[in-house]
């Protein structure tokens, strides 16, 4: 027996046998049946429809509280979109299969879960500069809705997969406007505060003067340092409380030594697990967690060891280019998020550098070749300098790729003066320059 | 400042200038630097600890008659109040190089300092990118600059992203080869084993491989046709 797999919110409507021209139950509760229950060749269809609406709500609501954290209406929004993707799954896996009143009523959480989303359409509770896709996606399920209720959208469901079709569409702008969402921490006013210093030359840093004992105007050389950026000032009072990093110790060995290690450690596991039939079991799961530990550990003091292996070659580097009052506060090895970080593996892909009055990023050209061998050579690498205190050069958060990286890092996108794309990176927080960063995140988003 | 240390290359995009410092000065390589848009190349030239000198390749005119103070500053990046300035330039040409040399005598916090700067055209058609050596300080180490002019050698090569596209065109026929070989090896020992029992045998093609080297192969031409990384 074929049953339309009812919309999620207006289920009363989802049976119609006279225009499917297959038969369908008049009391049909809503679960979508496994494709083995049926022949009908199309019901895969809402399979992926099913699918890509958990994916789509997920996806959304990662998004959403990645970009915006702080904002008031978002935990509705988060609880709402998951909430929508677990009754999907829950309606899609046909979960609690005694529960037909649970079907049956299924689409009440469905209201409840939308109407938590709608709730950053009240202007107190908006995104800031919500994207208005974003505004549409969660518009337009609610003006359906009502609609629906007041049975103006029969038409909708005389046509085979019309009313899924625009649930996708409006699903897929949903996850396009929460990707296109400004991070709050971007849309702060950028404009530099009163007493900034003011940039000098960019070539070498000069600015003219009255000379003291001639007619002839001198020249004040500051050598051949970057010039500070425009919002070099502000930086430095946000960053204020933030005290410099201690010297990092970890070796890339131990990591290595400790994930080998975590192999070892299971291998003895499973073997005295096998050995011994009746504790098997929990043996294994002990092999399986020492190894879990180990690779958690292992790669961050892999992590760190290559902070230890850079902080002396970047530090020769950045020192040049220090002003008197500048002090390096913590680095970072970081990768670039995407194909470049499949591309890039274990190789950091830009050292960044936190000063109390700017940013510098290290940007690697070549991820096959040693970093320290191109910061002595000079080669296939490039010095930069960013403005922290300008939202449109250094932000934090966003959604990264792959998903699981959230787990281990976050996400910090810079534009440096000069380069026409932001780049993100993926920033592995371990270590004492680790815990430096995370108080200069704080102070950069508070601000 | 007699012997001479081991030869230096600094490396911007397509060019390699090969040179050789009199002692005791010795060549730190910098990262490369975005300077109104352009990137500048550039190796310091350290007697101790001390900065006495500089070669970079980045944007300028050769032709240039007059020796602006960003110019100068850039060439010369001592830090500290410089007065007295006196400038004096003349046409260069030396092989192929062509340009101006500066002498510059200046005052550094009221003590008398020094400095030579060649600018020198790096190459015909690009009238806007310049190679410059700059040394300074008391007269023999202002001089060094003339001496590093002396062993100076350029050599213009493949264009960074063009030589990326022909190693990634490299590696995408040798992919394209190997998926190839992969499966003309086992159409051979479907082939042999048809021979043996009679009944077809399937064989794999290695869509993977082809796929990937000829997507390596279109990638790599772009680049090289493009000449943009």
């Amino acid at each position: 027996m074929y049953i339309e797999p009812a919309h999620p919110m207006y289920p009363k409507c989802s049976v119609s046998p006279a225009n499917t021209g297959v038969l369908a139950t008049p009391r049909s509760t809503g679960r979508i049946p496994a494709p083995a229950d049926h022949p009908h060749p199309n019901m895969h269809a809402y399979h992926f429809f099913a699918l890509f609406r958990i994916a789509a709500y997920i996806a959304a609501g990662l998004l959403v509280r990645s970009r915006c954290p702080k904002s008031q209406g978002t935990p509705f929004f988060v609880v709402g979109a998951m909430a929508t993707a677990a009754l999907t799954l829950v309606q899609y896996l046909g979960l609690f299969s005694n529960a037909d009143w649970l079907y049956a009523n299924l689409h009440w959480g469905f209201v409840l879960s939308f109407a938590a989303m709608a709730v950053l359409l009240i202007p107190k509770l908006a995104l800031p500069s919500m994207h208005p896709l974003l505004r549409i996606a969660i518009a337009a399920p609610v003006v359906l809705w009502l609609l629906h209720m007041m049975h103006l959208l029969s038409f909708i469901y005389r046509v085979r997969y019309l009313s899924p079709t625009i649930d996708l569409v409006i699903q897929a702008t949903l996850v396009f406007g929460a990707w296109k969402q400004i991070p709050a921490s971007a849309t702060a006013a950028t404009q530099p505060a009163a007493g900034t210093q003011p940039a000098p030359s960019a070539q070498g840093g000069i600015q003219l003067a009255e000379s003291d004992w001639d007619t002839e105007p001198a020249l004040e050389a500051t050598g051949d340092r970057m010039p500070l950026p425009a919002g070099a000032g502000r930086f430095a009072e946000m960053l204020r409380p933030v005290v410099p990093a201690a010297t990092e110790t970890a070796s890339t060995a131990q990591g290595i030594v400790i994930i080998v290690g975590g192999f070892v450690a299971m291998t003895v596991f499973f073997g005295l697990g096998i050995a011994n039939p009746d504790a098997i079991g929990p043996l294994m799961v002990a092999g399986l967690l020492a190894l879990t530990a180990a690779l958690f550990f292992g790669m961050k003091t892999v992590l760190r060891g290559q902070i230890t292996g850079l902080a002396e070659p970047v530090r020769g580097v950045i020192s040049g280019h220090l002003q008197p009052d500048e002090v390096l506060l913590a680095l970072a090895c970081s990768r670039r998020i995407g194909f470049d970080f499949w591309m890039h593996g274990m190789t950091p892909a830009g050292i960044i550098v936190f000063t109390n009055r700017r940013i510098f990023l290290l940007s690697f050209s070549s991820a096959f070749k040693s970093p320290r061998a191109a910061l002595a050579k000079g080669e296939g690498v490039q010095l930069h300098s960013c403005d922290g205190a300008d939202r449109t050069q250094a932000w934090w958060g966003g959604f990264m790729m792959p998903p699981a990286l959230h787990l281990f890092a976050t996400k910090f996108t810079l534009q440096p003066t000069g380069k026409e794309k932001p780049v993100s990176y993926a920033m592995f927080l371990c270590g004492p320059n680790g815990t430096t960063i995370k108080a200069i995140k704080h102070a950069m988003t508070a601000a | 400042m007699t012997a001479p240390s081991p030869c230096s290359v600094l490396h911007a995009g397509a060019l390699t200038a090969t040179y050789v410092l009199p002692a005791p000065l010795i060549a730190r390589p910098q990262p490369a630097r975005q300077v109104a848009g352009r990137l500048v190349h550039k190796h310091l030239f350290l007697s101790g600890d001390t900065v006495a000198g500089q070669i970079s390749v980045g944007p300028g005119d050769a032709r240039r008659t007059e020796l602006t103070n960003e110019v100068l500053l850039a060439a010369v990046p001592v830090v500290g109040r410089i007065t007295n300035l006196r400038k004096q330039g003349e046409p260069f040409a030396r092989g192929g190089d062509t340009g101006m040399r500066w002498r510059v005598e200046f005052a550094l916090d009221g003590t008398p300092r020094a400095a030579e700067i060649f600018i020198l055209a790096l190459d015909a058609a690009r009238p806007d990118t310049v190679l410059t050596i700059s040394c300074w300080g008391d007269e023999p180490q202002a001089a060094a600059a003339g001496t590093i002019v002396g062993t100076l050698a350029t050599t213009r090569g493949v264009s960074p992203a063009r030589k990326a596209g022909l190693w990634r065109i490299g590696i995408g026929a040798g992919l394209l080869l190997l998926g190839l070989l992969a499966t003309a090896i086992g159409y051979a020992a479907a082939d042999s084993r048809r021979g043996y029992s009679g009944s077809a045998q399937e064989y794999t093609v290695f869509v993977g491989l082809l796929g990937v080297g000829v997507f390596l192969i279109a990638q790599g031409l772009w680049k090289l046709i493009s000449g943009r990384a």
